[in-house]
């Protein structure tokens, strides 16, 4: 909402300057986000004095003068003939760029260098004349800008309204603001005419069809008016405000509807066919073309006027070409109506035009101004295009609305605020702003809005008016004195995503956020979704683009995403990691899907990034599976197992599902070829994905329990076997620990061999192998006699044999 | 035995001459005048010369132990002068071998904090799903159907009546259904709205607090507040209360901070007004109060609510929100 400063002094003394009303304003809840000067164009244009005028040496049809602007003097060269010395004329400083013409630049005319421009009306805007230099008259400032001589110039607040305050689109609602902190009372200036035309009721005969969408409808008629462009006043006050100029009666209507906010439509009588109005909801497939041009195809949900043959605006959105005011006209209907808002809402949505009218109807406007402002305009009508207004006016409003008194305790002024003020001083702040009291200062007191404040309601709404105009800076600050409810302030899972992140960072993962929807086709290539039980996708009905079209129900694409825009920035060496919302369809649930948090990896590159002291390790299988051992391990995950797995996003051979119970969890593996060509990545990228809700309800993090340090030593063995190549690694341990059985307290393998002095077709494991009692100290035979019997076991089994070194 | 010392001489003379280090140095060191170095074992030969020979013998070996350990301590602090710049034989100026630290996204750190400042105040973490039905994210919060207040919200639709969150409101209401005051809580998580430009993303991260109980008043949500942003932003902040609105609380307010660039003189960032809009917060509005069973009488609270993008953006001075969503190693290897 554009605001003009001069312009609000129509209607309220401002005692303070731009910036500081700019301050308060905003201080009672209209935030003016910038403040801007308006000159309409007229930026650099100066009055100033021809001190002398002297021939131009090289051409006799120009003279050269000099011109005095006030802060200095200029030599400009000039050719018309209607100027003397002692002249006020506007001058076009360097820089300045009038409205009709181009930049004023410092310029040689024959030799002689011209240091500005002395203006016509034409070039100013403000006529037609271009014969000659524009003189103004004696009294004229040397200096003053142009558009403040003018009175065209103002400072122009733009104000960030919040959706309640409808009465404050209009300069009248700004100025009763000011009133109310100045101790004033705004008004519009005084409206006074003479009738002088036949009676209304002859000309015009209007109908409302369903008093529920149209709650007032008032028409003035003025006959014989003037049709011609608007004097700059008016012109350069809408376009101050950012409206158009069209001509002065449109002009007008818009001038009006920036003062008190109430939308007004002017039509030409003579096209209004029947001389009937009626007010009624479109049929269906009803054809209209709107003034901007545009046809357009009704439904009944539309509210219309209509002549008595077809529509001739969309009521409270848009006039119609038919009836449009233009240049032929002569007789003109005013119309200024209150629709209702949800109606004129659900019409502008529906035909996806929002104007100026509609956003003020929405918003709800002033009831009771509805007829002052059709005055008003005629008012003006018959000042700038002249014509006769009809006797008397229409004024439809079926159902008049009255306002609700609305009660107010001052107990509950303080107590919701926090403060001790005195009911007497929250009885005037309320009488300030207009609200009409029906009982005297007091505990207990009721009050009626004003019929202009379409966001009263209850008690709440007055308390807010009190809170805004005590000044929220002034009450105090306090610490609540409400009791700490018992209980974690932060849940299990809470603390888990935290620890887990720790584990994570503290391992050289980075953190990436990803968006929470992608495109559909990502999942096609990759969907490592580790939720049972659901399998189809969540769709937005209404995305910003394609590459957003769908929720995911896996972390993993969006985190491969983020690899390659490292990757493609010359990182490299990633390691990353996401907890995410992921989300899929659901029959079992109030909104029809069901979401839940995942923790997504990917890794890529060196393991440990490059340097000097080690040779380089590229990241394998082994790293993701171990990351994942380790994080589950961290966090008291226990009795996991991993599982081979197909997922055709994954490479076949180098994925495992993670699993708890039977239940999958969790999966990773090295991307497959097919993906990796798909987001063309050259290198092997590792992912995995867990879920993460999952893992809340098995994790047992933080229930360590205490185990007694061995009182007695350990013997250590070392075992290498040889075996078929193709014998897994679990196998071999199983067997271990099995036989190995209470004496064996940890089989770890160390070394992993094949080649040389290893038949063809065999690998030679090595294990360290830990026994120890926890009842005595273990003699070497007694630890001899287990390793034998481990030994035993693998040879009888999978055909092991002792390696020889 | 004469030729045997000179030998053992320049031998001894040429190792030390070419000893690089400490380590080299005393091996030599060794060799030569430890106790079962060369030169104990030619005394231990002083028993086959002739007994005349064997004073001159002796006091030769003696000179020359003397000269080599003169010769070693000189290598000695040579070398020390030497690696005084360089270390022990170790180039003391490569770079050390460090572990490897991620980093957590700087958004979660600011989230992090906020869950620091206000666990510490009492409040406790809530979360809610991010997929949310038209009534828990309007209608429960007194946002009227057909009502302009919704443009506030532009959504993004996954059914006619289900929705991506627009914020974390929808959190309060149920957690005021499923328990009788009193509540303190914050709501932080992902909300959507269908923006997208330099200052908006589709999807962003909001923390919302809910305070409600007996007496429970505006002056309180100033404390709380107050409390908040001065342990976040620092103490010297000075903050700032103004009127707005919101459907689900009146009196609602903004609060702005005294700019975090300019220190509220005036700057780029903050318009030249001085002051950053940092949240907005408010009463809750009876009409919320009553639709999760609460009667207004009888309790009053306050909610509020803050882009944690926007915390950030100004805490660590980033220009552009969508570079929290790139991902660039290069911009979170930052905080
Ligand atoms: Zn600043």
């Amino acid at each position: 909402m554009l605001i003009g400063y001069n312009w609000l002094k129509d209607y309220v003394k401002v005692p303070f300057s731009p910036q500081e009303l700019a301050d308060r304003l905003t201080m009672i809840g209209l935030e003016v986000s910038s403040i801007e000067v308006f000159q309409k164009g007229l930026e650099l244009c100066k009055v100033g004095r021809i001190e002398v005028i002297s021939p131009h040496p090289n051409a006799d049809r120009l003279s050269l003068c000099q011109v005095d602007v006030g802060e200095k003097k200029l030599s400009i060269v000039c050719g018309a003939s209607n100027i003397k010395s002692g002249d006020k004329v506007p001058v076009a400083l360097l820089g300045a760029k009038p409205p009709r013409g181009t930049e004023i630049k410092k310029a040689s005319v024959r030799g002689i260098t011209s240091e500005g421009m002395l203006c016509s009306e034409w070039e100013l805007g403000i006529g037609d004349d271009h014969s000659g230099i524009m003189i103004l008259p004696e009294d004229a400032q040397i200096g003053m800008d142009i558009a403040e001589y003018l009175k065209v110039s103002d400072t122009i607040f733009e104000i960030d309204l919040t959706p309640n305050r409808a009465d404050c689109l209009s300069h009248l609602g700004i100025a009763r603001e000011i009133a109310a902190m100045t101790d004033q009372i705004a008004s519009l200036p005084e409206i006074r005419f003479t009738e002088e035309g036949g009676p209304i009721e002859k000309m015009i005969e209007i109908q409302i069809t369903d008093p529920s969408l149209c709650f007032r409808y008032a028409a003035r008629i003025v006959t014989g008016i003037n049709i011609a462009p608007s004097p700059l006043w008016l012109s350069a006050r809408l376009e101050s405000v950012g409206i158009r100029s069209v001509n002065n009666v449109v002009d007008i209507t818009n001038l009006v509807m920036m003062e008190t906010g109430q939308p007004l439509h002017a039509f030409d009588y003579d096209l209004i066919q029947g001389k009937k109005i009626l007010i009624r909801p479109a049929e269906m497939g009803e054809r209209f073309k709107t003034l901007d041009g545009i046809e357009r195809s009704l439904d009944p949900t539309m509210l219309m006027i209509a002549d008595a043959n077809h529509p001739i605006a969309v009521a409270g959105v848009m006039g119609g070409m038919d009836s449009e005011v233009t240049e032929k006209t002569i007789n003109i209907l005013i119309e200024s109506a209150l629709f209702n808002p949800k109606s004129v809402r659900k019409t502008s949505l529906n035909l996806g035009l929002s104007t100026e009218a509609s956003q003020r109807f929405e918003r709800g406007i002033d009831p009771d101004g509805v007829l002052a402002s059709a005055d008003r305009a005629t008012q003006l009508i018959l000042h700038i295009a002249g014509g006769k207004p009809a006797k008397g006016s229409i004024d439809l409003y079926p159902n008049p609305i009255k306002k609700e008194p609305v009660r107010l305790r001052a107990k509950r002024v303080n107590g919701c605020l926090g403060l001790n003020i005195s009911s007497k001083q929250v009885y005037n702040i309320l009488k300030g702003l207009s609200f009409k009291p029906l009982s005297p200062a007091g505990e207990d007191m009721v009050f009626i809005p004003p019929s202009f404040r379409q966001d009263i309601f209850g008690e709440v709404d007055l308390i807010e008016e009190v809170a805004r105009f005590y000044g929220y800076d002034n009450i105090p600050t306090t610490i609540p004195s409400s009791k700490i409810p018992m209980g974690d302030k932060i849940s299990k899972g809470q603390n888990l995503e935290y620890v887990m992140r720790e584990i994570l960072v503290g391992t050289g993962f980075y953190e990436v956020i990803n968006f929470s929807f992608t495109k559909k086709c990502l999942f096609d290539i990759i969907n490592l979704g580790v939720k049972e039980g659901h399998c189809n996708l969540v769709e937005i009905k209404n995305p910003l683009t394609e590459d957003h079209d769908t929720l995911r129900p896996s972390v993993i694409p969006c985190l491969i995403q983020s690899l390659v825009f490292n990757l493609s920035h010359q990182n490299r060496d990633l390691k990353l990691f996401e907890f995410g919302t992921c989300f899929l369809t659901s029959q079992c649930s109030e909104t029809g899907c069901v979401e839940g948090k995942s923790l997504g990896i990917a890794m890529s590159g060196l393991m440990q990034g490059k340097h000097w002291r080690q040779p380089d390790i590229d990241m394998d299988f082994y790293d993701i599976k171990g990351q994942i051992e380790f994080i589950l391990d961290s966090i008291g995950v226990k009795g996991y197992l991993f599982e081979m797995v197909n997922n055709h996003g994954l490479a076949e051979g180098q994925s495992l599902k993670v699993m708890h119970k039977g239940r999958q969890f969790g999966i990773l593996g090295r991307l497959s070829q097919r993906t990796a060509v798909y987001f063309d990545i050259k290198r092997p990228v590792f992912v995995a994905e867990l879920d993460f809700d999952y893992i809340c309800g098995i994790s047992e993090y933080g229930r360590h329990r205490f185990k007694a340090i061995p009182k007695f030593p350990p013997v250590l063995r070392d075992m290498a076997i040889v075996v078929e190549k193709d014998v897994p690694f679990q196998r071999i341990i199983d067997l271990i620990r099995e036989e190995g059985g209470k004496l064996l307290e940890d089989a770890n393998l160390f070394d992993l061999y094949s080649g040389k002095q290893i038949p063809d077709g065999k690998k030679s494991l090595a294990f360290s192998l830990t026994y120890r009692s926890s009842e005595k100290t273990l003699t070497d035979k007694m630890a001899d006699k287990v390793y034998q019997r481990i030994f035993k076991r693998l040879k009888s089994e999978l055909n092991a044999e002792m390696r020889v070194k | 035995m004469a030729l045997d010392i000179e030998a053992l001489r320049a031998e001894a003379q040429d190792l030390i001459k070419a000893a690089k280090d400490m380590d080299c140095l005393s091996q030599i060191r060794i060799r030569y005048l430890g106790r079962k170095g060369e030169l104990t074992s030619l005394i231990k030969n002083i028993g086959h010369l002739p007994q005349e020979e064997r004073p001159k013998f002796g006091e030769r070996l003696n000179q020359l132990k003397l000269a080599l350990t003169r010769e070693i301590d000189e290598k000695q602090e040579a070398i020390k002068k030497l690696s005084a710049k360089t270390g022990t034989g170790l180039d003391l100026t490569l770079p050390g071998i460090r572990p490897e630290r991620g980093r957590k996204h700087p958004l979660t750190q600011i989230l992090e904090e906020t869950y620091h400042i206000f666990t510490g105040l009492g409040f406790k973490i809530a979360e809610g799903p991010e997929i949310e039905t038209d009534y828990y994210n309007f209608g429960a919060l007194n946002f009227p159907d057909d009502h302009p207040a919704r443009d506030m919200h532009d959504s993004f639709y996954l059914g006619t009546d289900n929705l991506l969150r627009t914020h974390t409101s929808p959190v309060q209401i149920r957690v005021m259904k499923s328990q009788p005051p009193p509540v303190r809580i914050i709501a932080p998580g992902k909300v959507y709205r269908r923006d997208a430009d330099i200052t908006h993303t589709p999807m962003f991260h909001q923390v919302e607090g809910l305070l409600v109980d007996n007496d429970v008043s505006f002056s309180d949500l100033k404390g709380v507040l107050t409390s908040f942003v001065h342990q976040m932003f620092g103490p010297d902040k000075r903050l700032r209360f103004r009127p707005s609105f919101f459907p689900f609380t009146e009196p609602s307010a903004e609060i702005d901070i005294s700019c975090v660039m300019c220190m509220g003189k005036g700057c780029r960032v903050c318009s030249q007004s001085g002051w950053l809009e940092i949240l907005g917060a408010g009463m809750v509005h009876p009409n919320v109060l009553n639709e999760v069973g609460y009667d207004p009488e009888q309790v009053t609270g306050f909610a509020f609510g803050a882009g944690v993008e926007r915390i950030a953006m100004l805490k660590y001075g980033v220009d552009d929100i969508r570079l929290f969503f790139e991902n660039d190693i290069r911009f979170l290897r930052q905080f």
